[in-house]
Protein backbone atom coordinates (compact mmCIF):
# COMPACT_ATOMS: atom_id res chain seq x y z
CA UNK A 1 0.00 0.00 0.00
CA UNK A 2 1.51 3.38 -0.81
CA UNK A 3 2.23 5.94 1.86
CA UNK A 4 3.19 8.99 2.06
CA UNK A 5 5.34 10.63 4.72
CA UNK A 6 4.79 13.75 6.64
CA UNK A 7 5.61 15.61 9.53
CA UNK A 8 2.47 16.91 11.39
CA UNK A 9 2.78 20.06 13.81
CA UNK A 10 0.48 21.81 15.80
CA UNK A 11 -1.47 25.39 15.60
CA UNK A 12 -3.61 26.00 18.57
CA UNK A 13 -5.48 22.52 19.28
CA UNK A 14 -5.47 22.24 14.95
CA UNK A 15 -3.45 19.89 13.58
CA UNK A 16 -1.67 20.24 10.33
CA UNK A 17 0.71 18.20 8.18
CA UNK A 18 3.29 19.12 5.83
CA UNK A 19 5.05 16.80 3.20
CA UNK A 20 8.36 15.45 4.57
CA UNK A 21 9.88 15.93 1.44
CA UNK A 22 9.49 19.72 1.87
CA UNK A 23 10.89 20.13 5.08
CA UNK A 24 14.20 20.18 5.61
CA UNK A 25 14.61 20.32 9.52
CA UNK A 26 12.61 21.15 12.79
CA UNK A 27 14.49 23.07 15.89
CA UNK A 28 13.25 24.97 18.59
CA UNK A 29 13.43 28.50 18.77
CA UNK A 30 16.07 29.84 21.08
CA UNK A 31 17.53 33.49 21.94
CA UNK A 32 20.91 32.72 20.36
CA UNK A 33 19.32 31.23 17.09
CA UNK A 34 17.33 34.29 16.68
CA UNK A 35 18.53 37.45 15.19
CA UNK A 36 16.88 40.34 16.13
CA UNK A 37 16.02 43.25 13.57
CA UNK A 38 14.14 46.04 13.57
CA UNK A 39 10.49 45.50 12.43
CA UNK A 40 9.82 47.61 9.03
CA UNK A 41 6.81 48.98 8.39
CA UNK A 42 6.00 47.06 5.14
CA UNK A 43 5.76 43.65 6.61
CA UNK A 44 3.48 41.92 6.49
CA UNK A 45 1.97 40.52 9.69
CA UNK A 46 2.70 36.67 9.64
CA UNK A 47 6.48 38.00 9.16
CA UNK A 48 8.44 37.66 12.28
CA UNK A 49 10.83 40.40 13.09
CA UNK A 50 13.54 38.06 13.81
CA UNK A 51 15.47 35.89 11.34
CA UNK A 52 16.78 32.72 12.22
CA UNK A 53 20.30 31.63 11.99
CA UNK A 54 20.86 28.30 10.41
CA UNK A 55 23.41 26.72 9.47
CA UNK A 56 24.93 29.84 7.17
CA UNK A 57 22.21 31.49 6.44
CA UNK A 58 19.95 33.93 8.07
CA UNK A 59 16.30 32.67 7.38
CA UNK A 60 13.36 34.48 7.37
CA UNK A 61 10.93 33.40 10.20
CA UNK A 62 6.79 33.24 9.37
CA UNK A 63 4.60 32.58 11.54
CA UNK A 64 2.21 29.69 10.27
CA UNK A 65 -0.70 30.64 12.16
CA UNK A 66 -1.16 34.30 11.12
CA UNK A 67 -0.37 32.94 7.40
CA UNK A 68 -2.96 30.70 7.59
CA UNK A 69 -5.24 33.10 8.46
CA UNK A 70 -5.71 31.86 11.87
CA UNK A 71 -4.57 35.29 13.53
CA UNK A 72 -3.30 33.74 16.22
CA UNK A 73 0.45 35.32 17.99
CA UNK A 74 2.42 33.58 18.49
CA UNK A 75 5.81 34.09 21.01
CA UNK A 76 8.22 32.89 18.02
CA UNK A 77 10.91 32.42 21.10
CA UNK A 78 8.95 29.75 22.64
CA UNK A 79 7.50 28.04 18.98
CA UNK A 80 9.26 25.47 17.18
CA UNK A 81 10.48 26.24 13.40
CA UNK A 82 9.87 23.85 10.90
CA UNK A 83 12.51 24.78 8.10
CA UNK A 84 10.30 24.17 4.86
CA UNK A 85 10.96 24.27 1.45
CA UNK A 86 8.56 26.74 -0.23
CA UNK A 87 9.78 26.40 -3.83
CA UNK A 88 12.75 28.52 -5.97
CA UNK A 89 15.27 27.23 -4.07
CA UNK A 90 13.97 29.12 -1.25
CA UNK A 91 13.63 28.24 2.47
CA UNK A 92 12.04 29.58 5.47
CA UNK A 93 11.30 28.38 8.95
CA UNK A 94 7.84 28.07 9.88
CA UNK A 95 7.16 28.97 13.42
CA UNK A 96 4.45 26.35 14.71
CA UNK A 97 3.34 25.77 18.36
CA UNK A 98 4.74 22.01 18.37
CA UNK A 99 6.09 19.73 15.89
CA UNK A 100 4.52 16.25 16.60
CA UNK A 101 6.93 14.49 14.38
CA UNK A 102 7.03 12.48 11.52
CA UNK A 103 4.34 9.83 10.81
CA UNK A 104 3.10 7.59 7.79
CA UNK A 105 -0.24 7.71 6.16
CA UNK A 106 -2.05 5.63 3.18
CA UNK A 107 -2.38 7.32 0.32
CA UNK A 108 -6.17 6.31 0.47
CA UNK A 109 -6.92 7.46 3.73
CA UNK A 110 -6.03 10.73 2.48
CA UNK A 111 -9.45 12.90 1.43
CA UNK A 112 -8.41 15.79 -1.31
CA UNK A 113 -10.06 18.90 -0.04
CA UNK A 114 -13.31 19.72 -2.36
CA UNK A 115 -12.25 22.55 -4.44
CA UNK A 116 -15.27 24.59 -3.64
CA UNK A 117 -13.57 24.82 -0.45
CA UNK A 118 -10.34 26.60 -1.05
CA UNK A 119 -10.79 27.88 -4.64
CA UNK A 120 -8.86 30.69 -3.69
CA UNK A 121 -5.85 28.88 -2.30
CA UNK A 122 -4.17 25.28 -3.18
CA UNK A 123 -1.86 25.57 0.48
CA UNK A 124 -4.50 22.80 2.10
CA UNK A 125 -4.73 20.05 -0.50
CA UNK A 126 -6.46 17.43 1.34
CA UNK A 127 -6.70 16.01 4.99
CA UNK A 128 -6.87 12.59 6.94
CA UNK A 129 -8.42 11.60 10.11
CA UNK A 130 -5.21 10.69 12.75
CA UNK A 131 -5.57 7.53 14.91
CA UNK A 132 -7.60 10.25 17.51
CA UNK A 133 -10.25 10.62 15.46
CA UNK A 134 -9.11 14.78 14.92
CA UNK A 135 -8.82 15.83 11.12
CA UNK A 136 -5.12 17.01 10.02
CA UNK A 137 -5.13 18.86 6.87
CA UNK A 138 -1.85 18.55 4.50
CA UNK A 139 -0.32 21.75 3.71
CA UNK A 140 1.71 22.10 0.46
CA UNK A 141 4.38 24.85 1.46
CA UNK A 142 5.30 25.88 -1.58
CA UNK A 143 1.54 26.49 -2.48
CA UNK A 144 1.46 28.61 0.51
CA UNK A 145 3.38 31.75 -0.77
CA UNK A 146 3.04 33.62 -4.47
CA UNK A 147 5.89 34.25 -5.87
CA UNK A 148 5.42 37.73 -4.99
CA UNK A 149 6.04 36.43 -1.22
CA UNK A 150 8.62 34.40 -1.85
CA UNK A 151 11.00 37.25 -3.93
CA UNK A 152 10.18 38.98 -0.59
CA UNK A 153 10.90 36.31 1.88
CA UNK A 154 14.74 36.50 -0.25
CA UNK A 155 14.70 40.16 -0.05
CA UNK A 156 13.24 41.17 3.42
CA UNK B 1 -33.95 22.54 28.03
CA UNK B 2 -32.45 19.72 29.32
CA UNK B 3 -30.16 17.49 27.05
CA UNK B 4 -32.01 14.86 27.83
CA UNK B 5 -35.36 16.66 26.31
CA UNK B 6 -33.48 17.86 23.72
CA UNK B 7 -32.02 14.25 22.82
CA UNK B 8 -36.16 13.06 22.53
CA UNK B 9 -37.07 15.65 20.43
CA UNK B 10 -34.42 14.86 17.97
CA UNK B 11 -35.27 11.41 18.15
CA UNK B 12 -38.64 12.39 17.26
CA UNK B 13 -38.10 14.28 14.78
CA UNK B 14 -35.94 11.58 13.20
CA UNK B 15 -38.48 9.09 13.34
CA UNK B 16 -40.99 11.53 11.62
CA UNK B 17 -38.88 12.46 9.12
CA UNK B 18 -37.65 9.14 8.06
CA UNK B 19 -41.73 8.29 8.28
CA UNK B 20 -41.90 11.28 5.75
CA UNK B 21 -39.42 10.59 3.29
CA UNK B 22 -40.48 6.57 3.37
CA UNK B 23 -44.32 7.90 2.19
CA UNK B 24 -42.72 10.38 -0.02
CA UNK B 25 -41.15 7.29 -1.92
CA UNK B 26 -44.62 5.58 -2.00
CA UNK B 27 -46.37 8.83 -2.98
CA UNK B 28 -44.02 11.10 -4.66
CA UNK B 29 -47.28 13.31 -5.28
CA UNK B 30 -47.26 14.57 -1.53
CA UNK B 31 -43.18 15.40 -1.55
CA UNK B 32 -43.37 19.22 -2.10
CA UNK B 33 -45.49 19.39 0.92
CA UNK B 34 -43.33 17.89 3.36
CA UNK B 35 -40.57 20.47 5.01
CA UNK B 36 -37.88 19.79 7.71
CA UNK B 37 -38.38 23.01 9.76
CA UNK B 38 -35.48 24.82 11.71
CA UNK B 39 -34.83 28.03 13.66
CA UNK B 40 -31.84 29.92 12.45
CA UNK B 41 -31.66 32.73 14.46
CA UNK B 42 -34.67 34.36 15.16
CA UNK B 43 -36.88 33.07 11.97
CA UNK B 44 -37.84 29.42 11.21
CA UNK B 45 -36.60 27.85 7.79
CA UNK B 46 -37.54 24.40 6.15
CA UNK B 47 -36.25 22.63 3.51
CA UNK B 48 -38.37 19.87 1.38
CA UNK B 49 -37.45 16.42 3.14
CA UNK B 50 -36.55 14.96 -0.14
CA UNK B 51 -33.83 17.53 -0.26
CA UNK B 52 -32.67 16.25 3.48
CA UNK B 53 -30.31 13.38 3.73
CA UNK B 54 -30.18 13.44 7.90
CA UNK B 55 -29.63 15.17 10.83
CA UNK B 56 -27.15 15.14 12.87
CA UNK B 57 -25.24 16.94 16.02
CA UNK B 58 -22.05 19.20 15.62
CA UNK B 59 -18.86 17.33 16.02
CA UNK B 60 -15.66 19.60 17.10
CA UNK B 61 -14.68 21.51 14.03
CA UNK B 62 -12.00 22.20 12.29
CA UNK B 63 -11.31 25.47 10.89
CA UNK B 64 -9.92 25.26 6.99
CA UNK B 65 -7.28 28.35 5.49
CA UNK B 66 -8.40 30.09 3.07
CA UNK B 67 -12.30 28.75 2.89
CA UNK B 68 -15.27 31.22 2.53
CA UNK B 69 -17.04 33.50 5.60
CA UNK B 70 -19.85 31.22 5.23
CA UNK B 71 -17.71 27.31 5.79
CA UNK B 72 -17.18 27.03 9.46
CA UNK B 73 -14.66 24.15 8.88
CA UNK B 74 -14.88 20.59 8.35
CA UNK B 75 -15.53 18.01 10.95
CA UNK B 76 -15.06 14.16 11.28
CA UNK B 77 -18.63 12.78 11.20
CA UNK B 78 -18.33 9.18 10.80
CA UNK B 79 -14.92 8.91 9.86
CA UNK B 80 -16.10 11.00 6.95
CA UNK B 81 -14.71 14.56 6.29
CA UNK B 82 -18.01 16.96 6.08
CA UNK B 83 -17.95 20.31 5.28
CA UNK B 84 -20.17 22.15 7.13
CA UNK B 85 -21.39 25.92 6.25
CA UNK B 86 -23.11 28.58 8.55
CA UNK B 87 -26.87 28.93 6.56
CA UNK B 88 -26.99 32.32 8.21
CA UNK B 89 -23.50 33.72 6.79
CA UNK B 90 -25.09 32.14 3.74
CA UNK B 91 -27.68 33.93 3.54
CA UNK B 92 -26.13 37.22 4.56
CA UNK B 93 -26.66 36.92 8.34
CA UNK B 94 -24.35 37.38 11.46
CA UNK B 95 -21.68 34.39 12.48
CA UNK B 96 -23.63 31.85 13.76
CA UNK B 97 -23.54 31.07 17.33
CA UNK B 98 -23.12 27.69 17.93
CA UNK B 99 -25.04 26.30 21.12
CA UNK B 100 -26.03 22.41 22.32
CA UNK B 101 -28.99 23.08 20.62
CA UNK B 102 -27.19 23.54 16.79
CA UNK B 103 -27.70 20.46 14.73
CA UNK B 104 -26.52 19.53 11.00
CA UNK B 105 -29.46 19.32 8.15
CA UNK B 106 -27.26 17.07 5.79
CA UNK B 107 -27.67 17.78 2.34
CA UNK B 108 -26.88 15.97 -0.64
CA UNK B 109 -24.49 17.95 -3.09
CA UNK B 110 -22.59 16.20 -5.84
CA UNK B 111 -20.97 19.17 -7.14
CA UNK B 112 -19.50 20.37 -4.00
CA UNK B 113 -18.23 16.98 -3.58
CA UNK B 114 -20.93 14.86 -1.81
CA UNK B 115 -23.09 16.18 1.61
CA UNK B 116 -22.27 19.11 3.11
CA UNK B 117 -24.04 20.22 6.77
CA UNK B 118 -25.95 23.30 6.89
CA UNK B 119 -25.45 24.53 10.81
CA UNK B 120 -29.05 25.28 12.04
CA UNK B 121 -29.54 26.49 15.53
CA UNK B 122 -32.31 24.50 16.41
CA UNK B 123 -34.38 21.50 14.47
CA UNK B 124 -38.08 21.78 15.19
CA UNK B 125 -40.36 19.06 13.50
CA UNK B 126 -41.46 18.18 10.23
CA UNK B 127 -44.48 20.26 8.80
CA UNK B 128 -47.08 19.73 5.92
CA UNK B 129 -46.66 23.01 3.68
CA UNK B 130 -49.55 23.02 1.21
CA UNK B 131 -48.49 25.01 -2.22
CA UNK B 132 -51.32 27.24 -2.12
CA UNK B 133 -50.35 28.36 1.23
CA UNK B 134 -47.17 29.77 -0.27
CA UNK B 135 -46.51 33.62 -0.58
CA UNK B 136 -43.82 35.47 -1.83
CA UNK B 137 -41.41 36.17 0.64
CA UNK B 138 -40.76 39.22 2.41
CA UNK B 139 -36.99 39.52 2.79
CA UNK B 140 -33.87 40.42 1.39
CA UNK B 141 -32.88 40.39 -2.29
CA UNK B 142 -29.61 38.30 -0.66
CA UNK B 143 -32.12 35.69 0.83
CA UNK B 144 -34.53 36.20 -1.85
CA UNK B 145 -32.96 34.59 -4.42
CA UNK B 146 -32.66 31.52 -2.50
CA UNK B 147 -36.23 31.19 -0.98
CA UNK B 148 -38.91 30.20 -3.37
CA UNK B 149 -41.41 31.39 -0.50
CA UNK B 150 -42.71 31.73 2.74
CA UNK B 151 -45.68 30.18 4.80
CA UNK B 152 -47.90 30.75 7.74
CA UNK B 153 -48.48 27.68 9.53
CA UNK B 154 -51.74 26.87 11.61
CA UNK B 155 -49.95 28.01 14.96
CA UNK B 156 -49.47 31.47 13.27
CA UNK B 157 -45.49 30.92 12.76
CA UNK B 158 -44.14 32.23 9.65
CA UNK B 159 -41.48 29.66 7.83
CA UNK B 160 -39.04 30.85 5.04
CA UNK B 161 -39.22 27.65 2.45
CA UNK B 162 -35.80 27.46 1.15
CA UNK B 163 -34.67 26.37 -2.63
CA UNK B 164 -32.08 23.84 -2.23
CA UNK B 165 -30.83 24.09 -6.02
CA UNK B 166 -30.21 27.61 -5.30
CA UNK B 167 -28.91 26.84 -2.03
CA UNK B 168 -26.46 24.56 -3.73
CA UNK B 169 -25.50 27.30 -6.50
CA UNK B 170 -25.25 29.51 -4.25
CA UNK B 171 -22.45 27.75 -2.20
CA UNK B 172 -20.93 27.06 -5.46
CA UNK B 173 -20.90 30.34 -6.86
CA UNK B 174 -20.21 32.42 -3.63
CA UNK B 175 -16.64 30.10 -3.70
CA UNK B 176 -16.37 30.55 -7.61
CA UNK B 177 -16.03 34.41 -7.00
CA UNK B 178 -14.28 34.04 -3.60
Amino acid sequence: MDRVQVVVVKLGQQSFAMLLSQVENVIAASDERLERQSPRGTMPLWLSPPRLRYLSDRLPIVELSRKLGMKMAMAVDKCELVIARIGGGVRCALAVDQAQGITQTELDSITPLPRWLNRESTTVWGSYINSAGEIVLLLDCEAMFTSTERTWLTMS
Amino acid sequence: MSDSNDGSQVGSVLARLEQVRQSVRNDTATATNQYLRFQMGEAHYALPVTEVRGVDRLYPLTYVPGAPNFVLGVCNRRGVVLPCISLSELLGGPPTEITHNARLVLIQDNEAGGVIGLLADRLLDVVNISSESIEQPMVTLEQSALLHGQSRLRNGQMVLLIEADQLRQRINRRTESG
